[in-house]
């Protein structure tokens, strides 16, 4: 089993709520109002936020970026599941709902 | 043709 710090590939995540998003040139910039920091989730973390506007498995997100981007498997899975577990720590997203 | 892939990374922002 792929794992990093908690979340493993069959996690289920989810946008957080309570949070301002808006694109600027490009890249996904958030406001989180609960913890008044602001946050660059940069291209590729916009595009994974985009996948979680409703409850999906980390596996599916990997499956969906690899269809694509050019990525092996394994790397795919590790850095999504290192970005996602920014994202759980600052709070920004809701796991296993 | 896929796209190149870039490391997913989250930056928090000095404001």
């Amino acid at each position: 089993m792929n794992q990093i710090d908690g979340l493993t590939l069959s996690n289920t995540v989810v946008q957080g709520q309570g949070n301002i998003v808006t694109d600027m040139d490009g890249e996904k910039v958030m406001l989180s109002v609960a913890k008044g920091k602001y946050f660059n989730l940069g291209l590729m973390g916009g595009e994974i936020w985009e996948l979680i506007t409703t409850p999906t498995s980390i596996t599916d997100i990997v499956s969906r970026l690899l269809i694509d981007y050019d990525v092996e498997k394994e790397v795919c899975e590790q850095q999504v599941l290192s970005f996602l577990n920014q994202l759980q720590s600052e709070g920004l997203i809701e796991t296993n709902v | 043709m896929k796209k190149t892939w870039n490391q997913p990374m989250l930056e928090t922002l000095d404001v």
